[in-house]
């Protein structure tokens, strides 16, 4: 089991009005800009000093977790797929998130060959539609004995199959926050808040044993805010990022024997 | 008299400044409410063994052509969305697939006349009529939630080689895709996409365990085992 804590540490600022020239040369012009410059400045100050402190709540706790069933690893010129599992109710894991998977397994290090989504389904349509994809790793012998199957796998040198399910949703919110645009210009105040908690299993099939590897499970959580000094500042937890990163990480050990 | 002219100058200026920022958000407005869609996505080869059985493949004139017209309730907007083309397509490849041959015809019709089936060929072993009995679609504005869900009905019609109905199967595909608030068509587009090959995978996998259509194969001497969907 293991344990991150990953905080979002960027965000842009703009300044504002510095250099730009005075519309008037009139003093009492002169001397208005000056005091809203002043006003501006302190705004502004309130506004760095509420986001540094909102920043450390931005964080999101993740806890990944692992069973495995066995030692086998991927070998060369083989290749994994991801799928998201579908299911007709209103809670389906978001294609972002497989796709997240995919973007951080392809790239560093120690890359592996991923089967995209769309192309695995293509090619052996219609045996992974939602409707018709196998549930268990029992029913793979059953599906591989399907005319063609096997060797569309063999073909694509399929090794791994991982199952993605889960989701993120919005647990707990509240604060409020209003905005208000007028001739003079305008504005947002309050506060906002939102946690949201991302749990997510990953279970992995073997197409060559045709049996079940293991399983790895992501729960991530995070308060994100919305604070409004004027300017709109979301400062965003992201406990789907962090899940989908915790998971790939653990996935990337589990498939290949070594990490990043 | 120079500054009266410059006033009416900049007045002027403002008036077609307003105008051309009103018709602007007329036309957000307008563009917003009307939505024209033509699906489109990729068309997969079945991965299924196909039946050692010659068929007349019938569909109506429209199939291909089909656009679903709606004007959504609460707002929702006006939609067209030709769906004739790639639902066409789709079935033609997956009947092509289920079946060794297949003649696309226009009627249950076997003679030295009929269209669409070639000289000195034999007449096919039974026919099947493939009809969109009906496409629905729900955003996430109506359905309250966060993705865009469509259906398709189709009714198979399955004849024998004289024409007679031996039988007639309905069947639904589903399918759903998460709403980009600024992309409605192509959640939509995908969510139809899916539909259809949900329709399609039931028509591989489930219509051949038909009683009346195993008994149909029986007769012209295929063995069918029906083995359990996953």
């Amino acid at each position: 089991m293991t344990q991150n804590r990953l905080c979002n540490r960027w965000f842009h600022w703009k300044r504002l009005g510095r250099g730009r020239p005075l519309a008037s040369p009139h003093r009492t012009e002169r001397l208005s800009t000056l005091r809203w410059r002043s006003v501006l400045r302190v705004a502004v100050h309130r506004i760095v000093v509420a986001v540094l402190l909102l920043q450390l709540g931005a964080c999101a706790t993740t806890r990944v977790e692992q069973s495995r069933q066995t030692d086998a690893v991927l070998g060369d010129g083989e290749a994994m797929v991801i799928l998201g599992r579908a299911t007709y109710n209103d809670r389906e894991t978001e294609e972002s998130f497989t796709d997240c998977l995919a973007d951080i397994l392809r790239q560093g290090s120690n890359p592996i060959r991923l089967v995209s989504e769309d192309q695995f389904k293509d090619d052996l349509y219609p045996w992974f539609e939602a409707r018709t994809a196998p549930t268990n790793a029992s029913d793979l012998s059953r599906l591989f004995a399907e005319a063609g199957v096997q060797a569309q796998i063999d073909q694509s040198s399929i090794r791994y199959l991982a199952w993605i399910e889960g989701d993120t949703v919005t647990v707990d919110k509240g604060g409020s926050m209003s905005c208000a645009v007028s001739t003079f210009g305008g504005g947002c105040f309050g506060m906002s808040y939102w946690e949201q908690d991302a749990s997510y299993e990953a279970s992995i099939w073997d197409l060559k044993n045709l049996s079940a590897s293991g399983q790895i499970s992501a729960d991530a959580n995070g308060t994100s805010y919305l604070a409004g000094l004027v300017l709109p500042i979301p400062i965003l937890a992201r406990p789907g990022n962090a899940a989908c990163k915790g998971l790939a990480a653990q996935l990337r050990v589990f498939i290949t024997g070594v990490g990043e | 008299m120079q500054s009266m002219e410059i006033d009416r100058f900049e007045r002027r200026c403002l008036r077609w400044a307003s105008r051309v920022a009103s018709l602007s958000v007329l036309c957000v407005v307008l563009g917003s409410c009307t939505h024209s869609l033509t699906v489109s996505g990729r068309i997969p080869t079945p991965l299924i063994e196909p039946f050692p059985v010659s068929i007349g493949f019938i569909r109506p004139p429209e199939f291909s052509t089909q656009i679903h017209r709606e004007k959504l309730p609460r707002g929702g907007g006006d939609w067209t969305i030709e769906l004739g083309a790639l639902q066409n397509a789709f079935f033609e490849t997956l009947i092509d697939s289920l079946f060794e041959k297949v003649w696309p015809l226009a009627a249950p019709a076997c003679g030295p006349s009929t269209a669409g089936l070639a000289t000195g060929e034999r007449c096919p072993d039974g026919f099947v009529r493939l009809t969109l009995l009906e496409y629905a679609f729900l955003p996430p504005e109506l359905s309250g939630l966060k993705f865009f869900s469509a259906s398709t009905k189709y009714q198979l019609e399955l004849m024998g080689s004289d024409g007679t109905v031996l039988d007639t199967w309905v069947v639904v595909g589903y399918g759903k895709n998460e709403g980009g608030g600024f992309q409605p068509t192509d959640a939509l587009n995908a969510a139809s996409v899916e539909a259809i090959r949900d329709a399609g995978a039931r028509v591989a996998l489930e219509w051949p365990k038909q009683r009346n259509v195993q008994t149909w194969l029986n007769s012209i001497g295929v063995k069918n085992d029906p083995k359990p969907i996953m």
